[in-house]
């Protein structure tokens, strides 16, 4: 017994200790927690990137000669623009990228009715249209045998109600092929290899040298910070490059005396010749860099080698989004993953290893990672510039924060986000998947309601002031309802523009309209979607989020946190533009007229205007006079909003001339 | 050679609000004397010598280190300084041989002349026989050696010890504190910070007791025991910290 009273102790303290210890918890609960949200939102994010700039792009199909049946079949039956071009060498036409897909159907000669498609597994858009014709062809395989029989009135067998087959001929060269299977993992190791290299570097130069007290001597020598900093970069960048060649040498090696066959034709050691292993090398110093000086800049935020470990693990998962997004089937760097660092880079080996690599992308992408790389370098110097970001000790403010959670109102604010996000994710979008109308009401007021109450009251503050429960008199209420009537078509304009940029997947359409739910009444739907998120997000991002971090910050942080926010709970990448706006407008109200009603009412209306509009009308029919239609009435409205506080202001500013200009920061509060 | 005035350093602490570290504190240390600098843990010792050392930037006040401000002219300040915090800072990879050439080199000195500066300390020392061991194998009193050595290699002529003798043994420490005495006659200016009266009533020509960032008492002994009428520093000390009954609680949470 006394045995177990001992264990229970001990653990008993472990836990209490584990439990204070932030890093801990990070790394251990809120890191495991986020990991996939974040490793699959990430990746199917970059996907649908690629997949929407292919819908709308189309394919270009190449027939031997002009085909009526197959060319009028395609038009009428696929969702995406299609090209013709007609050429005997088919294959010849692929390889050159002349077409995405060839298609070859001899229909006269029964019972030889296979469709042969051609295509390339080196070319993404290649890839999509194999699907997408395979796929056509397949759902109507039965169809074609009347189409047949048009040809068959002379012979007459059995073959001809044989429904058609379909057959592929993949045409990129041995080497493509060989490169695909080696390029499907090497570009990945070396990313991990250069983001751990430069890591364990980083994380013993700075957090370790500032656990041992080798800065303080350091930086009381004339040497200038600056320099320290550049110089212990430079080491950390080597150190990565150096396990980079020792790996790229070892690989050379090891294909040289061939004792790894990986293609089974014998081509890998062309693959990977001295060329190839210098445009990697090269490709990978702005990479390096750029993880060089985000990785000490990270490990600076620890105080000893261990915690900067801790601190750097998570950024060695985010790093495998991307690279993971590269080496997936079918991404190329002739999409807008050129534009994303580390993704980029691993596409451009991939690539070079398929030997596809085409020019273009190269130089795109590794002026993309210098500038990154750039910008990383100059906001880590600045950074480490900083009083106390590398001496311990010094940065006792810092330190202290931490230890009242309750008192710090942006960090109740962040972790409780992070709360609510996860709530979303794990809790009520598999709720809302399962019910829909008791999935939303439980997110809506079991989840983000009750998180903005919790919020304000684990901070002791008062909910009529943190909230902003203020009326705002008769021009505030008028005002939140021609601002809103008058930003919804401004909002949708600038959405329809972006939808251009950002093609939305059908499938995405599709899931919109089901979540109108046609069995639910106007009334049922109205209070559903307008008035219940309406109330319960405003109470949370204009009520207790603006309210708690308008006490450190002043009004345009506040504005453009509580709108991103606000934007990121939208989960939709298509979504984020127009509901981070619409966060924006309404964090703006509740300023203007010192009172949260305005919001409410503004939601609701925006909502309840989105869900006649957007259907009746429909995004295609947004033009520039929504514009002309709605700046007038956002100027009017907004007018109207800030009219009492403004008046307000005017008598205050009589009594007092020293209080000019508190309103900016403090006048919701009052 | 040092001259502080008004210094003032304030930090924000959530819990407690704002803290002044260092509170319009003024002295003065001259060329061949050592400062003691005295006051319980917590009492802003650390962050004046930081602030001179130019690692902070004070919140107000100036301070100026061998003629040079330690806000505008930084470099000079640290070009003319020797600093020795409590914890040695020395690389445990590098041989005690290598750290002084490495801080001869950033200190700007040429090849010839730190060779034989090298020399000169290593002998002086007594570290002949470990200055190729690598650092992290000494003891610590070794190690301490060696930290002074690194301090002094580019001859600066003033000094900084913030607590050094922290964590050494009693012969360690009467070494340390032999050798700043020996400094403190070639002409060097010292300030030495520390909370054990002892070693200050040893070494320290004159004494500046620190208490929540303000300055209590400034002068020699003989000073301090006419101001309070005290015979031993640790009476005096105490008696200055009468004034306020919970420090030491507060200082605990500093």
């Amino acid at each position: 017994m006394q045995r177990w009273i001992e264990i229970k102790t001990v653990f008993v303290k472990e836990m209490t200790e584990i439990m204070r210890n932030t890093r801990i918890l990070i790394a251990a609960f809120a890191f495991p927690l986020l990991i996939f949200p974040i490793v699959f939102g990430g990746m199917s994010w970059l996907q649908d990137l690629d997949r929407g700039q292919m819908e709308q792009t189309g394919i270009r199909v190449m027939l031997p000669s002009y085909n009526q049946d197959i060319e009028d079949f395609i038009t009428e039956n696929l969702d995406i623009p299609v090209q013709f071009f007609h050429t005997e060498e088919i294959s010849k036409s692929i390889i050159n990228d002349e077409a995405d897909i060839g298609i070859v159907m001899d229909m006269q000669k029964a019972p030889e009715r296979n469709l042969w498609l051609y295509y390339t597994a080196s070319r993404n858009t290649s890839m999509h249209a194999r699907q997408k014709i395979q796929q056509l062809f397949s759902e109507n395989r039965f169809e074609w045998i009347n189409k047949f029989l048009k040809y068959d009135i002379s012979e007459f067998d059995d073959s001809r109600f044989v429904p058609l087959t379909i057959d592929f001929s993949d045409v990129a060269s041995d080497r493509e092929r060989s490169g695909h299977r080696v390029a499907k993992i090497l570009p990945f190791v070396l990313i991990m290899i250069l983001v751990s290299g430069c890591s364990f570097a980083a994380v013993d130069l700075i957090a370790g040298e500032k656990e041992r007290g080798c800065f303080e001597t350091l930086l009381v020598s004339p040497v200038q910070r600056t320099n320290v900093i550049i110089g212990k970069m430079s080491i950390v960048v080597f150190s990565a490059l150096i396990g980079l060649i020792s790996n790229m040498v070892s690989l050379f090696i090891t294909a040289k005396l061939g004792f790894f066959d990986l293609t089974g034709e014998q081509t890998f050691e062309f693959i990977i010749g001295i060329e190839t292993i210098a445009v990697i090398f090269l490709c990978s110093l702005p990479m390096t860099v750029l993880f060089a000086s985000l990785l000490m800049f990270i490990s600076a935020g620890a105080k000893s080698y261990q915690s900067g470990q801790t601190l750097l693990m998570p950024f060695t998962f985010l790093a495998m989004i991307p690279a993971v997004t590269a080496i997936l089937p079918g991404m190329r760097s002739d999409s807008i993953l050129v534009l994303i660092p580390v993704a980029n880079i691993v596409l451009v080996m991939r690539e070079l290893l398929e030997g596809t690599l085409k020019i273009w992308p190269l130089l795109v992408g590794n002026l993309i990672n210098v500038l990154a790389a750039s910008g990383v370098v100059i906001l880590t110097v600045r950074g480490l510039n900083r009083e106390g970001s590398l001496v311990p000790g010094s940065s006792t403010d810092s330190d202290r924060m931490l230890k009242d959670f309750r008192n710090d109102p942006v960090k109740v604010v962040f972790i409780g986000f992070i709360v609510v996000w996860l709530g979303m994710f794990y809790v009520m979008a598999p709720l809302q998947a399962d019910n829909l109308i008791l999935g939303l009401l439980l997110t809506l007021w079991g989840l983000i309601f009750c998180a903005g109450l919790i919020m304000v009251k684990i901070q002791n503050l008062s909910f009529r002031k943190t909230l902003s429960l203020n009326n705002p008199g008769w021009s505030g209420w008028l005002g939140a309802v021609i601002f809103q009537t008058g930003f919804l078509p401004v909002i949708l304009f600038f959405n329809h523009l972006l939808t251009n940029l950002l093609p939305l997947p059908d499938q995405w359409l599709e899931h919109f309209s089901d979540a109108l739910m046609p069995d639910v009444s106007t009334f049922g739907l109205l209070m559903l979607m307008a008035v219940s998120p309406g109330i319960t997000e405003e109470i949370l991002f204009r009520g207790a989020i603006l309210g708690s971090l308008r006490k450190k910050w002043s009004m345009t942080p506040v504005i453009l946190v509580s709108g991103i926010m606000f934007g990121l709970l939208h989960f939709s990448v298509y979504r984020l533009f127009g509901a981070t706006m619409i966060g924006f407008a309404l964090a703006w109200m509740v300023y203007a007229s010192g009172s949260i009603y305005p919001a409410i009412v503004a939601h609701i209306l925006n909502n309840a205007l989105a869900l006649v509009v957007i259907p009746e009308l429909g995004l295609q029919d947004v033009n520039e006079y929504w514009l002309l239609l709605g700046i007038p009435l956002v100027i009017l409205g907004g007018y109207l909003l800030s009219f009492r506080t403004a008046k307000r202001d005017l008598k205050r500013s009589a009594v007092n001339a020293s209080n000019i200009g508190e309103s900016d920061h403090g006048g919701g509060s009052i | 050679m040092i001259n502080v005035y008004e210094l003032s350093r304030v930090f924000y602490d959530p819990q407690r609000g704002q803290i002044n570290a260092v509170n319009r504190l003024s002295f003065t240390a001259e060329k061949g004397q050592i400062l003691g600098l005295l006051g319980p843990n917590g009492a802003g010792k650390t962050t004046t010598l930081r602030i001179l050392a130019t690692l902070l930037d004070p919140t107000s006040g100036h301070a100026t280190l061998n003629g040079f401000d330690v806000v505008k002219e930084p470099e000079k300040v640290r070009a003319s300084l020797g600093f020795l915090s409590s914890t040695t800072g020395l690389y445990p990879r590098l041989t005690p041989e290598e750290t002084l050439r490495f801080f001869g080199q950033i200190n700007g000195m040429e090849k010839m002349q730190l060779k034989q500066r090298i020399d000169e300390l290593i002998t002086e020392f007594g570290i002949t026989e470990y200055a190729r061991v690598r650092c992290e194998k000494l003891s610590s009193g070794m190690k301490q050696k060696v930290s002074i050595a690194r301090a002094l290699v580019q001859y600066p002529p003033v000094l900084v010890f913030d607590e050094p003798t922290v964590g050494l043994d009693v012969i360690a420490a009467a070494q340390t504190m032999k050798t700043i005495l020996e400094y403190k006659k070639r002409g060097k200016c010292i300030i030495y910070s520390t909370h054990i009266m002892s070693e200050v009533e040893k070494l320290c020509d004159r004494i500046a007791i620190i208490h929540k960032g303000s300055l209590q008492a400034l002068g020699s002994m003989e000073d301090l025991r006419k101001q309070t009428g005290k015979r031993y520093l640790e009476d005096i000390f105490f008696s200055l910290m009468e004034t306020d009954h919970d420090s030491v609680q507060n200082d605990m949470l500093m």
